[in-house]
Parts: structure tokens; C-alpha cells; sequence
């Protein structure tokens, strides 16, 4: 067996300079972007330009590169947009999302979406579309929604909204309060903030019907908890299983402190490595019917790998969603991490200066 | 962490299991470790199975007459090469000499201790047996899906400020697009 592969290796090697095998892609036919006739965002142009298949040795290399000019062809202006990405043909199981927020785009204006991804797979022809893009949702300034929301789009883009205003809103109290170097040195510190956040690599997987028992060194973490002012649910416990850099089958014991009903929520975590260095390391979303005074316990069936070791995890609660549609997100706070429309307003200041922040908060009050 | 990568043929032979034992330590070692290089071992087994699934068949027009007879030919050209180095003297094996027994003793003492060594690294690496599930990971270039030899990343500028968390089923980053200057969020799900 290890001689064939060798052998197999070495063919495949002493291939590829000779042929260096670039399949042609017809755009029309392998890529689909599907807009329901009554979206209020239409294609206006989808330019794959300079995707590519690539034969490399035994598999298929696809690489996408496309650009989709859309236009808000509705009434209200659009703050949103997820897209949905679909490889079944070709990655079974393949789905993912490119989600833009912090939009402000009129009725009648058009913008773009990059959509940049890399299929590969066994060297075998796929009849029909490499790639299907279509939209699952639209959020509009008004917070209304149109779209399938197969993954849940709607939730996670009102709840960026509602951080996009909260930040907007204490940035121009700043601004107005303590004049444009206060600003300034806001927009410094979310730079900092985003620094130290290196990119941390991580790999997750579902466990399915792995059973509850420890699993070679791991032991039981606790969660510490962050106290946030007016939370509407109290996290009251939580552990994990952790081995090292792995930790598996998150559990938190969750209680309504509301009057209202709750149907979701998102309790995000942080990770401490060794050094003492704290990572916002994700969400555990959960789908959860908790009337006032109720507990309930949230399990996250899945292992995570991160390629630092854990020594210890804290939890917030990030979003709670009630039985009315309305959202709960929380007051700013230094130890929560950076909010998309923060990082967008820092990175302005980063490439057009102060300026361009002022004229953006006052354009968006 | 090790900072030296190993090589490209390393990472083949690893992938078709033809590393000397040494370095498939070494390079087993590495691969906890290293995102990057365990995303290319991937492609490489991606690459042996489509190589294997493909080579039950012979590919089109291959004259084998021809092809046979210059293996043969290659084959005695090795078997006179050898003959011309001349015979290398060789210590005749007695196997009712008294050091066989330690020696025996030796190559299983080895044997068990690359075994164990193998066994204990593969654990210690992967107690949930992540490599052989389909999963969301996180690389230099992006975040993948991966199941068996397929694989869906979503590309990411890599030299952008990006963050990445995992997100209910899946992996997630967020970036600046320099271009547009809008906030993209990607996610790749795990189901």
C-alpha cells in the first residue's frame, strides 16, 4: 500500500508540470445566484472574472472570485445583507454565508458583495452549478426583514444593527461631550483592541453520539461569568470539558430574570490561554421556549480545537430574542469584544482620518 | 510550538504513510500543532484517493505492449548495474547464533516503543477524532469545511485585520473589504 501511494505521488507529481491541467469555467453555467422575483434587493451584475479550476493531481481546485452588484430595488433603505452559499454538488455538505452589515444603502443605489472561495474535491465532473449563491435575507433600517432566513440571518443581523446604533449613538456622545480627540483616542483604543486579538486558529466539529464520559486527560472547567447591567437572563452555571487546547460539550445553566417569554439566545465566550491572554473564542446560539422566572439548560453538541491552551473560559450572555420579535443586546462594556460597525468606524479612521468618522457618525444619527 | 515547517515531500510521504519512522514522529508532531501543513496533507490524501479511485482504469490509448516491455528492459538495466558495482561483502546471518536473541529482543523493544510513541502521539493530537469528521477549521487563508477529501473555505484577505469565532454550527470571520470598505462577515457551517 505505502509503495502505491509513493508511486501514485510521483505520478501525480511528474504530472502536473507537464500539464498544469486549468479546466475553462463557463460563468453562465457554473455559477447560479437565485433572486426570487419579488426580492427587494435584484442582481444587477455577478462578475466571476478570474475564477478558475485547477487539476491538482488527484483533485479539483475551484477557485471563485466574484463580485455581485446588487440594488436595493425596494422603499426602504437597506442596513443588510446574507447571502447564502451552496457547494452541495460539489463539497457535499457545503454551505456557508457572506454576510454584510453596517449598510446604508438607498432605495434605487446599488453595492457589492465579494464572494472569494476555494471548492476542491476528488478530480470528477459535476454536472450542473459549482456554486449557488441566493439571498437569505435583507434587513432594512426599519428592522423589518425580507428573506427565507434558512440560517437564521435575521436574528443575527438585527442584533448587529441594534450594536451598530448603540456604538454610533456612544461615539457621538463622545464626540459631542468631549470634543474630536476624545473620538480620536476611542478609534485608537478599538485599533489596539484589534491588535491584540490575533487571529486564533481553531477547528470545530459536531460530537454526534459520542458518549458523556471523559475522554483520555480531559477534566471539567468551570465557566466564570460576566455580570452585564440589565441582562435579561442570569447565567447561573456552566462547564466544559477540556483536554489541553480542546474543549468539548459546552453546558450553561441559563434562567428568564424578564417578564417576557425568550425564544433565543446567544451566550458568547471567552478563552484564556496560558499566558493569561483572553480570546473571544464564539457564540453557543440556542433555540429555547424559557417563560419569566424559568431555567433551562443550554448543551452545545460539539468539540472545539484551538491552537492555544485553554486555562480557563468565561461566558456573557450576547443576545436574547423574545417571543415578540424584539431583541435584547447589551450596554457597551471594555470586556466585551469588538462589534462589526466598531471595527468598520476604526478601520475608516485607519484609511480616511477623523474627519471621515465625524462625517459618517452624523450622516448615520 | 515548532516554527519550522517541513517540507513539501515530507508532507506527501506523510500522507502516504512512507515516512521513516523518525520523521513521521516529527512530522505527526508538527501537524498538532500546524494548521497550514495539516490543510496540505489533507490535499495530498485528497489527491491519493482520486489518484486511487482513478487508477483501476488505465487511461486512453496507453500502448501496454510497449510500456511492459521498457519496464522490462529498466528492470534488467538495474539487475546489470548492480552487477558491475560488484558483490558487496555480507556477514552470513546464522539464526542459531547466540546474539540472536538479543537482538530479537532489541527490534521488538523498538518496535513497541515506536508503536507506543505512534498510539500515544495520535491521542494526545486527536482524542475526539476530529481529522475524521467533517468539520469547520480556521486557516492562514480563510475558513474551511472540510468532510473526507472535500473541502469549501471561504477566502479571507490575508492581509486584513480578521477575526475569527466560532459560531453555533460552524466557524466564522469578520473583515474589512478595502475595496468597499464594508464589514463582511463569512461563516461556514458544520451541518
Amino acid at each position: 500500500m505505502c509503495l502505491r501511494n509513493s508511486a501514485f505521488l510521483m505520478l501525480v507529481a511528474l504530472a502536473l508540470p507537464a500539464q498544469m491541467p486549468e479546466i475553462p469555467l463557463d460563468a453562465r453555467t457554473a455559477f447560479r445566484v437565485v433572486v426570487p422575483g419579488d426580492s427587494p434587493v435584484t442582481l444587477v451584475n455577478g462578475d466571476w472574472g478570474s475564477s478558475k479550476a485547477t487539476a491538482r493531481g488527484g483533485a479539483l481546485q475551484v477557485d471563485v472570485r466574484g463580485v455581485l452588484q446588487l440594488k436595493n430595488s425596494g422603499t426602504r433603505r437597506v442596513r443588510g445583507v446574507t447571502l447564502f452559499v451552496i457547494a452541495q454538488e460539489v463539497t457535499p455538505g457545503g454551505k456557508a454565508s457572506v454576510t454584510v452589515p453596517s449598510l446604508d444603502v438607498e432605495p434605487g443605489e446599488t453595492f457589492p458583495i465579494r464572494v472569494d472561495l476555494r471548492l476542491m474535491r476528488p478530480l470528477v465532473a459535476v454536472p450542473g452549478a459549482i456554486v449557488e449563491v441566493s439571498i437569505d435575507g435583507v434587513l432594512f433600517d426599519d428592522l423589518g426583514f425580507y428573506g427565507p432566513n434558512r440560517i437564521n440571518s435575521r436574528r443575527a443581523m438585527t442584533a448587529w444593527e441594534l450594536e451598530a446604533r448603540r456604538d454610533r449613538k456612544y461615539f457621538l456622545a463622545v464626540l459631542d461631550r468631549s470634543g474630536p480627540e476624545s473620538l480620536r483616542r476611542e478609534m485608537v483604543s478599538t485599533l489596539a483592541r484589534l491588535s491584540d486579538q490575533p487571529r486564533i486558529e481553531m477547528q470545530t466539529a459536531r460530537l454526534g453520539r459520542m458518549t458523556n464520559q471523559p475522554v483520555g486527560s480531559e477534566r471539567q472547567m468551570e465557566f466564570a461569568f460576566l455580570q452585564l447591567p440589565e441582562a435579561p437572563v442570569d447565567l447561573v452555571s456552566g462547564f466544559v470539558r477540556v483536554a489541553g487546547s480542546e474543549a468539548r460539550m459546552p453546558r450553561i445553566e441559563v434562567r428568564n430574570l424578564s417578564p417576557r417569554t425568550i425564544r433565543s439566545l446567544e451566550v458568547g465566550w471567552l478563552l484564556k490561554d496560558d499566558q493569561g491572554k483572553q480570546y473571544y473564542a464564539g457564540e453557543m446560539p440556542a433555540e429555547i421556549h424559557l417563560a419569566a422566572g424559568e431555567k433551562s439548560e443550554l448543551v452545545k453538541d460539539a468539540v472545539l480545537r484551538f491552537s492555544k491552551p485553554i486555562a480557563g473560559l468565561s461566558a456573557f450572555v450576547s443576545n436574547v430574542e423574545f417571543a415578540d420579535g424584539s431583541l435584547w443586546v447589551p450596554q457597551r462594556a471594555a470586556v466585551l469584544p469588538v462589534s462589526p460597525e466598531e471595527q468598520r468606524l476604526a478601520d475608516l479612521y485607519r484609511r480616511k482620518g477623523l474627519d471621515a468618522v465625524q462625517t459618517e457618525l452624523r450622516r448615520l444619527r | 510550538m515548532s516554527l519550522r515547517h517541513p517540507s513539501s515531500q515530507q508532507l506527501a510521504l506523510y500522507a502516504g504513510r512512507d515516512l521513516n519512522w523518525f520523521d513521521l514522529l516529527r512530522v505527526r508532531l508538527h501537524l498538532g500543532r500546524c494548521y497550514e501543513c495539516r490543510s496540505r496533507v489533507d490535499y495530498h490524501e485528497a489527491a491519493i484517493e482520486g489518484v486511487q479511485a482513478g487508477a483501476l482504469d488505465l487511461p486512453e490509448g496507453v500502448d501496454w505492449p510497449r510500456l511492459a516491455a521498457e519496464m522490462k528492459a529498466n528492470i534488467h538495466l538495474g539487475l546489470e548495474m548492480s552487477e558491475i558495482a560488484g558483490r558487496v561483502p555480507r556477514r552470513r546471518f546464522d539464526p542459531s547464533g547466540e546474539s540472536l536473541g538479543w537482538r530479537v529482543a532489541l527490534v521488538g523493544a523498538s518496535l513497541a516503543v515506536v508503536i507506543g510513541s505512534g498510539w500515544y502521539l495520535h491521542r494526545a493530537r486527536d482524542p475526539y477524532f476530529l481529522a475524521q469528521r467533517p468539520m469547520a477549521q480556521a486557516t492562514s487563508e480563510g475558513i474551511e469545511f472540510k468532510a473526507k477529501s472535500s473541502a469549501l473555505t471561504l477566502l479571507a484577505p490575508a492581509s486584513e485585520r480578521v477575526t475569527t469565532a466560532e459560531i453555533g454550527e460552524g466557524l466564522q470571520t469578520r473583515y474589512v473589504d478595502q475595496d468597499s470598505g464594508q464589514v463582511t462577515i463569512q461563516h461556514v457551517f458544520t451541518e
